[in-house]
């Protein structure tokens, strides 16, 4: 993929998450379309978001081509369900062929499931889990 | 350099097209409905255009019969999320170039940049063509490509022009300086017509000053 | 060898009933606890409370290569995951699946699980066949290549009255059932067709058009 700075990505799921890459990512210059299957969640984009917003249910295969799947150069399965998450990563990499995947997801023990098919995981049980062992460390290492 | 006109009530929309557009280095404008559209359309010329239908006031339906009463014959693009079938068809058959649903790519959007640019340039291509058909004297070839231009560029200098050419090669003065006039009438800064016109007086005149003389030489001889 | 039924309901549970009653062994996984006190009560199998999309439920069900997993959840996307865990992290060759949206029998195809069951699809082919009493396009097998056509007899279709073997079908066309006074028979080049005769039609679809035609006549 030669070119960074205008990338079409469809993010799938419009929770907090979503909603702040959405707006993170928009800003930057991309175009992203957002896809939730209640009308309501998008109430939690911000002004800062100019970019698409489609109501549909993401397992099923005609929301995913309304948003036009097929084009798209990066998918964010950000649900709070792992398994549609991860229905959502399997169909984008396997189906469509979409170059990046990245899926959020609760619980590690399905982890090498998303890496066989190289998609990428954020874990936040595992990154906050990081993070307080290192605060931990610290602020033992104050009190010394 | 080519531009275009991005017509859509929506800031972020406008944007997105406008980005990519400037990522192909042309040029765009952009305005928030018909209305402005059509204003803008009578100031510049544009190669192609971006339209919305959603839009209040002057809707993309409307803006496309507008255009169509000018008979702009610019290659228009929708860009709508409305995407009923009934509504597509309607749309191609005001003479759309073709139909981009919402949401869209950057590369959806370039892709039909330059389509329209294509069909922009065919004008010049064919003009040269038939130029060269006409030189060499192959007229009813020439006549052929003619009847197409007047077709899809009928708000065009360049036929009526072309035409005078051909009657010009075919030796009807009279012919010719009628189309090389409707010519202009559609472009009065036309200036390759303007010129032929003047030829063909020049000449006229020349022709008839000679003519003159030879009168009055053969009423001495008398 | 034994059978794992994955979520559902009502079909889970007459499905067990009727896989028992054959002398399956079989295996009921399910999220619902009063549902699974209800099963341990009135079906003889193994009852597991779990989500059988968490590898840890399917692995306290003790599956093995030879078993038989069927996903019977009304999710489409669990049982995506039930399949997939079965597939690629336990080797079960056998694994059934439901989707609710058609759609996604061609989606579960391509994501490697081929024996997928929409219901959406078989009731809407089983209408189809109630309300056409002519010829009917029932299914088409192997990718397409093959068909299986539905056409009833009538008096005036010029194959009424013929045998079989004189009829002259095209190559790679065959009349391989026939349903007559609610009886089914399988044919052979001897039996004569009669008016009312039900034909199931295997074919190819390159033939469809001329076998259809040597049977029912220009119409």
């Amino acid at each position: 993929m030669a070119k960074k700075n205008n990338l079409y990505i469809i993010i799938i799921g419009c929770g907090r998450l979503g909603s702040k890459i959405a707006a993170n990512l928009s800003n930057k210059g991309h175009s992203v379309v957002v896809l939730d299957k209640n009308e309501s969640s998008f109430q939690h984009l911000t002004q800062e978001f100019t970019g698409f917003s489609i109501v549909g249910n993401a397992t099923e295969i005609e929301s995913l081509k309304k948003a036009k799947i097929d084009k798209a150069d990066m998918v964010l399965a950000l649900t709070n369900n792992d398994n549609i998450n991860y229905m959502v990563s399997q169909v984008a990499k396997e189906v469509y062929r979409t170059p990046h995947v990245i899926a959020r997801i609760y619980n590690p023990d399905n982890v090498e499931l998303f890496k066989q098919i190289n998609v990428k995981v954020i874990i936040p049980m595992l990154l906050a889990e990081t993070v307080f062992n290192q605060t931990f460390e610290e602020l033992l290492g104050e009190n010394a | 350099m080519p531009v275009f006109l991005i017509v859509d009530d929506e800031i972020h929309i406008r944007n997105m097209i406008k980005k990519a557009i400037d990522e192909l280095e042309y040029q765009s404008d952009s305005v928030a409905n018909g209305e402005e559209a059509l204003h803008a359309l009578f100031e510049k010329k544009y190669d192609g255009v971006f339209t919305d239908l959603k839009m209040p006031g002057m809707d993309g339906f409307d803006l496309l019969d507008a255009m169509n009463e000018e008979v702009m014959n610019i290659p228009t693009v929708v860009v709508s999320a409305y995407t009923e079938a009934e509504n597509i068809i309607k749309c191609f058959r005001k003479g759309i170039m073709d139909f981009i649903t919402k949401p869209f790519t950057p590369e959806e959007i370039k892709k039909v940049a330059k389509d329209m640019l294509k069909k922009r340039i065919d004008i010049k291509e064919t003009t040269q063509y038939v130029k060269g058909l006409i030189k060499q004297n192959a007229l009813g070839e020439a006549e052929k490509y003619l009847s197409i231009l007047f077709g899809t560029y009928s708000s065009s200098p360049l036929p009526h022009y072309l035409m005078g050419m051909k009657c010009m090669k075919e030796g009807s003065e009279v012919k010719a300086l009628k189309h090389l006039k409707a010519s202009i009438a559609l472009d009065e800064s036309y200036e390759p017509a303007k010129k032929m016109i003047e030829e063909i007086l020049t000449n006229q005149e020349k022709t008839e000053a000679k003519s003159n003389k030879e009168e009055r030489e053969n009423g001495e001889e008398e | 060898m034994k059978i794992i039924l994955a979520g559902g309901r009502r079909i889970t549970y007459n499905l067990a009933k009727m896989l028992i009653s054959k002398g399956s062994n079989v295996v009921i996984i399910n999220k619902d606890k009063p549902f699974c006190e209800e099963l341990a009560r009135d079906v003889k199998a193994l009852i597991i409370n779990g989500d059988a999309s968490k590898i840890e439920i399917l692995q306290r069900a003790e599956i093995f290569e030879n078993d038989i997993m069927l996903a019977l959840t009304p999710q489409d996307e669990d049982n995506l995951i039930i399949s997939q865990l079965c597939i690629k992290v336990l080797n079960v060759m056998n694994v059934y699946t439901l989707v609710n949206d058609p759609e996604n029998v061609e989606v579960f195809n391509q994501l490697g699980i081929k024996n997928v069951i929409s219901m959406t699809e078989m009731l809407s082919g089983l209408i189809e066949q109630r309300v056409s009493s002519r010829l009917t396009n029932i299914m088409s097998f192997e990718k397409g290549k093959g068909l299986v056509l539905q056409l009833t007899v009538e008096e005036k279709f010029p194959a009424n009255g013929i045998m079989l073997k004189d009829l002259g079908l095209p190559k790679g066309a065959i009349i391989g059932a026939i349903t007559r006074d609610e009886e089914l028979i399988v044919p052979h080049g001897e039996t004569v067709l009669k008016t009312g005769d039900r034909l199931a039609i295997m074919c190819k679809p390159s033939v469809q058009t001329k076998t259809v035609k040597i049977i029912a006549g220009k119409d």
